[in-house]
C-alpha cells in the first residue's frame, strides 16, 4: 500500500483545505483501497459499498478543516467510512437486509465438511452486530496494528483489544485464537 | 468447529473487495468539481427566503391584480400554493405498457386492490390503476435526494404524501425532511411540512427520518430514529400539516443505551383497529426484530412480538404477518400476531440476495421488490408473478 511522506501529506491536506480537489483525491488514494474494503466487509454490496465511501470522501472533505497537518489520514478516514456504513445499513433495513450467496463457494470447496464449515463461518459473519464486524475487519483484514485499530474506533488500544476479543467471542465462542499480532 | 486465524481472514476477504477503476475515476471527476459546501443548510435557507420573498412579491402582485376579488386568501396559504408546482413533464392520461428498462431501487406505495404508485429510480412517479400491468407517469415536486431515502405514501388515485429526505448528520443525530402533498394525483404539490433546517410541524429536525405512511386522507405516521435513544413514531390526524411523536419501549431483554444500542424503525402500518410497526436491534444479542403494537391510533406504543429472522415482516392483516425468506432463509408466516411462526410456502423467487420490500393493499393483492425487481401476488403471498417495473424513458 503506497503512504505519502509526512511532509507531502502535509502539503496535500493543506492545498486540499483550500478547495483543490486534485489534491484531496491525491491524499484519498492511497487510503481509498483500505476503505472500500471496510465498506465491502461491511454492507456485502458493491454498489452500497461505492455510495458509501464516496458519501465518506465528500464528507472527509468537508471535514478537513478540522484535520491536523501531520495526523494519520487512515485511521480518520476510515472511522468516517465505518460510520457511513452503519448509518446506510441501518437507513431502512426493512428494504435491504443482504447475505452472502452460499452457492459462491460450491466451486471451490470439495470436502462437504469444510464447506460446512464455511457456510458456518460466513452465516456466523452475517448475523455478527456490525460494531463487532468492524474491529475484526480493520485487525484481520486490513491487517491494522491494533493502535491503529484503536484510533480507527475511538478508542485506546486496551479497549480495542477488548473489542476484538469481543468479537471473536461473539462470532464463534468455543474459537481458538489469540490477539497477539501487534500487541 | 476447529476455526483458525487463517480461516477468519479467508471469511473476511471472501466479503470484500477492491475498488474498481471506474469508481475510482468518477470519485476523482466528482472532486475535481470542486469542494461540496461544508454546510448546505445556509445555502438552504437563503433559497427558501428568495423563494418566499418571490412568492410574497406574487402574492402581492396577484392581489393587486385581482383587487375586485373579495378574498385573496391569507399570505401562508398563498405563498404555500405558489409554492406548489406544475410536473415536468404532462402526464399521460393513457396506459402505457411497460417496457424492459433496468431498474435499481422502487418504491411502492398500494392505497386498494388495484391503485399501486411506484417511485422509480429517481424524479419518476408512476401511478398504475391496473395493478401494476400498465402504468402512468407522474412526477414528485422537487428532485429526489438521490439517496434511495425518499417516501411516497397514498391512499388513493389523488392524495398522496411525498418525504424528501436527505443527508443525515452522524449517527442519525439529525436530518432535514421535507413533506409534499398532492390532492390531484400528482399534477401539483404543495410543501406542507418544511424541515429542511430546523424542527417543523411537530417532526423534530433530530433523528433519521425513516418510512412514511398514511392510512387515510388525515392520519399517517412517520417513523423516526437514532443511534442513542428509543425511536420515535410520529402521528398526524390533519393530513400531514402537524405531528405528535411517541416513542417505542424497549421490548424484552433490549435495553436502549447510548453507542448504538437503539432500535430502527421499520413502515408504520394501520390493520383494523392496530398499528403495527417493526423495529430492529444489531447489538451485542444478535439481531433481532421486534413488532409493537399501539391501540389508539399511535399515541402509545407496547411490544407485541419478536419475528422470526432479522427481515422485516409485511403486515398483511392484524394477525398474519408474513416475511419473505431470501438467501438461505426460507419465508416465514404467522397468523396469530407473531405468538408463533412456521415455515411458508411460497413460489416467490428472489431477484437479489437481499429482502424484498413487501407492500400489501389488502389482504390478497401484494406486491415484492428488491433492487428494482418487481413482482405481484393476488392471494395473499402463495403464488408471485414477475412485473417489470415502469422505466424511467417512459413519455
Amino acid at each position: 500500500m503506497k503512504r505519502l511522506g509526512a511532509e507531502q501529506n502535509s502539503e496535500l491536506v493543506t492545498r486540499a483545505k483550500t478547495g483543490d480537489g486534485g489534491a484531496f483525491g491525491e491524499l484519498l488514494g492511497p487510503v481509498l483501497d483500505p476503505a472500500f474494503r471496510v465498506a465491502m466487509t461491511m454492507l456485502r454490496d458493491r454498489t452500497a459499498a461505492e455510495d458509501a465511501v464516496q458519501e465518506a470522501s465528500l464528507k472527509a472533505w468537508r471535514k478537513l478543516g478540522g484535520f491536523r497537518p501531520h495526523a494519520e489520514l487512515r485511521p480518520w478516514f476510515l472511522a468516517i467510512v465505518a460510520n457511513e456504513c452503519r448509518t446506510l445499513r441501518r437507513r431502512q433495513w426493512w428494504r435491504v437486509l443482504r447475505v452472502g450467496d452460499p452457492r459462491a463457494f460450491e466451486g471451490e470447496v470439495s470436502q462437504t465438511r469444510a464447506l460446512g464449515d464455511r457456510l458456518d463461518l460466513d452465516a456466523a459473519l452475517d448475523q455478527l452486530p456490525r460494531h463487532h464486524l468492524l474491529p475484526l475487519v480493520l485487525y484481520y483484514h486490513l491487517d491494522l496494528p491494533i493502535e491503529e485499530v484503536a484510533r480507527t474506533l475511538g478508542c485506546a488500544e486496551g479497549a480495542a483489544r477488548q473489542r476484538v476479543h469481543r468479537a471473536l467471542e461473539a462470532l464463534r465462542p468455543k474459537m481458538q485464537m489469540e490477539v497477539g499480532r501487534g500487541a | 468447529m476447529g476455526l483458525d486465524e487463517k480461516e477468519l481472514r479467508r471469511a473476511l476477504a471472501a466479503r470484500s473487495g477492491e475498488p474498481t477503476g471506474d469508481f475510482v475515476s468518477r470519485l476523482n471527476e466528482t472532486f475535481r468539481r470542486g469542494r461540496p459546501t461544508s454546510d448546505w443548510k445556509p445555502a438552504l435557507a437563503i433559497a427558501c427566503v428568495l423563494a418566499l420573498s418571490l412568492a410574497s412579491v406574487g402574492v402581492l402582485l396577484k392581489a393587486r391584480s385581482l383587487s375586485r376579488s373579495p378574498h385573496v386568501g391569507s399570505p401562508a396559504s398563498a405563498a404555500r400554493s405558489i409554492q406548489s408546482r406544475s410536473p415536468e413533464a404532462t402526464p399521460s392520461t393513457a396506459p402505457t405498457p411497460i417496457g424492459p428498462v433496468p431498474v435499481t431501487n422502487v418504491v411502492i406505495s398500494a392505497p386498494s386492490a388495484q391503485v399501486v404508485w411506484a417511485l422509480v429510480d429517481g424524479p419518476t412517479l408512476y401511478l398504475s390503476t391496473d395493478q401494476g400491468n400498465t402504468w402512468q407517469r407522474r412526477t414528485v415536486p422537487v428532485p429526489p435526494s438521490g439517496a434511495g431515502t425518499d417516501e411516497i405514501s397514498f391512499v388513493d388515485v389523488n392524495q398522496g404524501w411525498f418525504a424528501l429526505v436527505t443527508v443525515p448528520m452522524t449517527q442519525c443525530s439529525q436530518e432535514p425532511i421535507q413533506i409534499w402533498h398532492t390532492t390531484d394525483g400528482a399534477l401539483t404539490w404543495q410543501l406542507i411540512v418544511d424541515g429542511s433546517a430546523a424542527d417543523a410541524g411537530g417532526i423534530s429536525f433530530q433523528e433519521c427520518k425513516g418510512a412514511l405512511s398514511f392510512a387515510d386522507a388525515q392520519h399517517g405516521y412517520l417513523a423516526a430514529y437514532d443511534f442513542n435513544h428509543h425511536p420515535t413514531i410520529y402521528r398526524t390526524a390533519d393530513g400531514g400539516q402537524t405531528w405528535q411523536g411517541s416513542t417505542l419501549p424497549d421490548p424484552p431483554g433490549f435495553t436502549t443505551q447510548a453507542g448504538g444500542f437503539a432500535l430502527t424503525t421499520g413502515p408504520v402500518k394501520a390493520v383494523g383497529s392496530d398499528v403495527l410497526v417493526a423495529a430492529y436491534n444489531d447489538t451485542p444479542t444478535g439481531p433481532s426484530t421486534y413488532v409493537f403494537r399501539s391501540m389508539n391510533g399511535g399515541v402509545t406504543w407496547t411490544y407485541l412480538a419478536i419475528v422470526d429472522g432479522t427481515s422485516s415482516p409485511s403486515f398483511v392483516t392484524q394477525t398474519r404477518w408474513v416475511v419473505l425468506g431470501f438467501g438461505s432463509f426460507p419465508s416465514h408466516e404467522t397468523t396469530d400476531s407473531g405468538r408463533t411462526w412456521h415455515v411458508y410456502q411460497t413460489d416467490y423467487s428472489e431477484a437479489a440476495p437481499e429482502a424484498p420490500q413487501v407492500t400489501f393493499a389488502d389482504g390478497e393483492v401484494g406486491y415484492a421488490t428488491a433492487r428494482g425487481d418487481l413482482q405481484r401476488t393476488l392471494d395473499g403471498g402463495l403464488h408471485w408473478t414477475s412485473l417489470t417495473p415502469p422505466p424511467a424513458t417512459v413519455s
